[in-house]
């Protein structure tokens, strides 16, 4: 047999040569389990692109094809509120990119207001979405057939609205999901379950939410900087 | 090599990775430069280069360095070896071939619509065809039916 060949008892299970707690068992190091989880995410993140790259695609051809449309309809967006959305976004992925390092360097205090900070950044920019979508609703500013605003200028407005809605909906999701998965990392935090041995599941939703991040900062002018 | 040895040098090498570097002062300079490409973008949307198409490509192209910054600096993609960003480009590319053929077979389309498509330059001057002011007619108020009509021109959406 080869030298892979693990004596009854295991190894690792002695003290002295134990492995970590969170080290599974087909991973070599923990260093391994963490690249392989790291490149896990990457792919994932991959899909991710491939979605949206969808929606972008479609806005693409509509936007090429009924400019006028376009440029009429955004005006209905509030600019300033996407600004202020986009600074939020940004500093949330600064913070948690803090927060990633903070777990590294085994800063606990340090990680959970990071964390805190970035949760509640992303309930800031779905605020702010809320207050957008409301106000859109309430003027029939809608996606497709439930488009009713009675000041239609230009032919066709529904379809940025279609593409406002689900580019900003499929990005809202996202935005949610990624609050919900924070409010747990800060659940485990507080438990005591990350060091800076161990800390892949802030890693990896950090790079999930600057995938988010990243993703509005191509929204931001298409939504609403159409000129 | 005993698995036990790799585990622990695995381990001694992953403290090594984990522990020596603070980013902070990257990570400022990220977003600060972030801040800086935002006000970019606002500002190169008030600017006319031309053509409804430039400032689109404009606005993307600054959209993609500010990406460019968030992968790099935030996403640790500066720091990696190389397989994840083979795996991150990988994705860029294959939306690139997507976009672009499927790009490349939407415009091409208006010289089959188009009437008389023989002569070069068709194409550009084809206009699509009007589209419809709503799907269907906003709903009435009075007498409080809820019927709504489909405009004639509601089957022009579909593509």
């Amino acid at each position: 047999m080869s030298d892979i060949a693990i004596p009854a008892g295991g190894h690792g299970h002695q003290d002295a040569h134990g492995h970590p707690k969170h080290l599974q068992h087909h991973f070599h190091s923990s260093a391994q389990q963490f690249e392989a989880s790291k490149m896990g995410m990457w792919l994932f993140l991959v899909t991710e692109i491939l979605l949206f790259s969808g929606l972008f695609l479609v806005y693409f051809i509509l936007q090429a094809k009924h400019p006028q449309a376009f440029i009429e309809a955004h005006h209905h967006l509030d600019r300033n509120l996407g600004l202020l959305n986009t600074i939020v976004l940004l500093i949330s992925s600064f913070t948690m990119v803090m927060a990633v390092q903070s777990a590294a360097l085994n800063r606990v205090k340090a990680t959970l207001g990071f964390l805190y900070t970035t949760f509640t950044l992303g309930g800031v920019f779905m605020v702010v979405k809320y207050f957008e979508y409301s106000h859109k609703i309430h003027d029939g500013l809608l996606l497709g057939n439930l488009f009713s605003y009675a000041g239609a200028k230009v032919p066709g407005e529904y379809l940025f609205f279609s593409m406002y809605f689900m580019m900003t909906g499929v990005h809202g999701i996202h935005i949610l999901a990624g609050m919900g998965v924070i409010a747990y990392l800060i659940w485990r935090t507080h438990k005591g379950d990350y060091s800076g041995e161990y800390y892949t599941p802030i890693d990896l939703t950090g790079l999930y939410w600057h995938l988010v991040d990243l993703i509005w900062i191509y929204l931001f002018p298409l939504l609403y900087l159409v000129s | 090599m005993s698995l036990e040895k790799q585990t622990m040098e695995g381990m001694r090498h992953h403290g090594e990775e984990t522990h020596t570097h603070d980013h902070t002062k990257w990570y400022i300079g990220t977003i600060i430069a972030l801040f800086l490409l935002t006000a970019v973008t606002v500002l190169a949307a008030g600017v006319d280069f031309g053509s409804n198409t430039t400032n689109l490509i404009i606005a993307m192209v600054i959209a993609t360095v500010k990406a460019s910054l968030v992968a790099l600096f935030f996403m640790h993609l500066r720091w990696e070896k190389g397989m994840n960003a083979i795996i991150f480009l990988s994705s860029i590319f294959f939306v690139g071939v997507f976009m672009i053929f499927t790009l490349f077979d939407i415009n091409t389309r208006a010289k089959i619509e188009a009437a008389g498509p023989s002569e070069p330059g068709a194409a550009a001057g084809y206009e699509p065809p009007p589209l419809p002011m709503y799907v269907r007619e906003p709903q009435k108020t009075e007498g409080g039916t809820t019927e709504t009509t489909p405009t004639p021109a509601g089957g022009e959406t579909a593509h």
